[in-house]
């Protein structure tokens, strides 16, 4: 098998609604950004692997022969994978298989989503229109008539009966991730929200699906990122800070299994880290990794992957917030760009947006928010509605 | 150098997209029988391995463990709470929501008889949080207007 590396990004700051940009126009600005970062010309690219969640919401089945067409890579080989909000993994395993394997030398990866261009002209809401459209997005015979939105059904499925197996988290520690991410994206140009807000703000906004509140859950959001990934051969010729991937696994688990032994965990996230660490060597996570870009759709499921990555046993994931282990100066700081819940969020795009985090991160180029790095490795995990698809992948720079 | 090109940009333009709509008559297929009690009978039925006796719900046809085609057996309607989210905002799409006040409690059912638990919602009597919670009994209520679908039904809790 060939190693694969990362050798260029591009990321767009996050907005709720790029108004002034088609999904097109997003892929092709994340994609010209990618490529200066890596001193190529699309030219030089053999293949494009896209993660890009939903068709309903793009407006648009098949886009990507309207997307290859206008980024002017006409003859190269592509795949698409949606798989939710976990897309961005299982894309992201899609790209490093067919590298390694040899299918490709240099791949485009592009994750791209326009998230907010649903309206109900039945009651004249842009929100009511995003509910109703995304919705479909859940089992429609057994879910999507009775279920209010996805962050009820994880904190039906996963965090409930978490707190009620391990008294753990209080809604404080929730609150704390909250505050964290916020703080985390104060030094972040490309996040939405830029406030300093306390314990209090987060536990008194309302009341979505107790004990999640509004500001424990992500902003819903347009977004596009890309990154050149490359073998090792083309990557030791065009960058001396490559950084590999160096493990990256996904776990697609049950949805209509929920029994006393599936419901408060996020079962398909242990699985997809125990492969990951398996591929990249990885043995004491916690020693290991110097940073985790998890997926904080509400800040209950970044707790729960805290345990699931195996940094703490399970029902301790709120001490890691309490004792400050995973904020910006911790021993394993997580979402150190300000997450989903103060960045945005879209399905196929913040995983992408997490992993570019982590590349800055490891090359030391992150700015006002550069993290310590010691053993030069970083994980991103992330999960689709409540934890049925699960990805992780590490990626390390050179040693 | 992007930036200054969008504001060189004209106006932009926003129009609405309401030619497609897509309309679905679709079948039940092998779940036919389980919305048809409902339908016709006002009763629940669940999914039985022959093989490995699991009962599933929701209900599917064939075993996802011993792949068995299913047997189908009556519920009583009746079950318990094995978790819960008391809900007070909420985006009103599926069927359901429209028919329920707020708050809505989002909660994993246990059916007698049922081994997997079943997502769906409990109207409680009062608007507190407490009301419902893990252990708490509860009933199917049907609907007046049943078109073969989850929504037709819902949960109240058992009076004491």
């Amino acid at each position: 098998m060939r190693r694969v590396a990362v050798v260029g990004i591009g990321t767009l700051p996050w907005r709720s609604r790029y108004a002034d940009k088609s999904f097109r126009e997003l892929g092709f600005a994340a994609t010209q950004k990618a490529l200066q970062n890596a001193k190529l010309s699309p030219k030089d690219i053999d293949n494009v692997i896209y993660s890009i969640y939903c068709e309903t919401m793009l407006r648009q089945q098949i886009p990507t022969p309207l997307l290859q067409d206008y980024l002017g890579m006409q003859g190269a080989s592509s795949l698409r994978v949606p798989a939710g909000a976990a897309g961005e993994g299982y894309a992201l395993s899609a790209a490093v298989g067919q590298i390694a394997s040899g299918m490709s030398d240099l791949t485009l990866y592009l994750a791209v989503q326009k998230g907010q261009d649903f309206y109900s002209f039945d009651t004249g809401s842009r929100g009511d229109g995003i509910l109703k459209g995304f919705s479909i997005s859940m089992d429609t015979t057994w879910f999507q008539p009775v279920t209010p939105g996805v962050p009820p059904y994880l904190t039906l499925f996963c965090l409930v009966p978490h707190m009620e197996k391990y008294g753990s988290p209080t809604p404080e520690q929730l609150a704390k991730v909250s505050v964290k991410n916020y703080a985390n994206a104060y030094d972040n140009p490309e996040s939405q929200l830029h406030q300093r807000v306390t314990v209090d703000d987060i536990l008194n906004s309302r009341i979505i699906a107790w004990p999640t509140t509004a500001r424990m859950c992500c902003l819903y959001s347009d977004g596009a990122c890309a990154m050149i990934l490359a073998s090792e051969e083309k990557a030791k010729e065009l960058t001396d800070k490559p950084i590999w991937i160096t493990g990256t696994a996904t776990s697609t688990y049950a949805v209509h299994r929920a029994e006393a032994n599936t419901i408060g965990r996020m079962m398909g996230t242990h699985l997809a880290a125990q492969k990951a660490y398996k591929m990249a060597g990885i043995k004491k996570p916690i020693d290991e990794l110097d940073l985790i870009q998890v997926h904080d759709l509400i800040t209950g499921c970044e707790i729960m992957a805290y345990e699931e990555l195996g940094l703490c046993e399970l029902g301790g994931g709120g001490r890691l917030i309490d004792e400050g282990i995973v904020a910006r100066d911790g021993k394993v700081p997580a979402n150190v760009d300000g997450g989903r819940i103060a960045n945005g969020h879209v399905g196929g795009v913040s995983g992408a947006y997490a992993a570019c985090e982590i590349v800055r991160q490891l090359k030391e180029e992150a700015g006002d928010r550069q993290i310590k790095i010691k053993s030069g490795k970083g994980l991103m995990q992330c999960i689709d509605g409540h934890a049925s698809l699960n990805s992780v992948t590490i990626f390390e720079r050179e040693r | 150098m992007e930036e200054k090109a969008i504001q060189r940009m004209d106006e932009i333009l926003e129009v609405p997209y309401t030619d497609w709509k897509p309309e679905y008559l679709y079948t039940l297929a092998e779940l036919s029988r389980f919305f048809r009690e409902i339908i016709d009978n006002q009763k629940l039925h669940a999914s039985k391995c022959p093989k490995c006796s699991k009962v599933w719900m929701p209900p599917r046809g064939h075993c996802p463990d011993c792949y068995e085609a299913i047997e189908w057996v009556p519920l009583s309607g009746e079950g318990t709470v094995m978790a819960c989210t008391y809900c007070y905002f909420i985006g009103m799409s599926g069927d359901l929501l429209k028919h329920l006040d707020l708050p809505y409690v989002y909660s994993l059912i246990q059916l007698d008889g049922a081994d997997t638990y079943m997502a769906h919602g409990v109207k409680p009597k009062g608007q507190q949080m407490g009301e419902i919670r893990t252990g708490t009994r509860v009933k199917a209520v049907f609907r007046e207007n049943r078109r073969g679908s989850i929504a037709d039904f819902y949960f109240v809790p058992i009076e004491e």
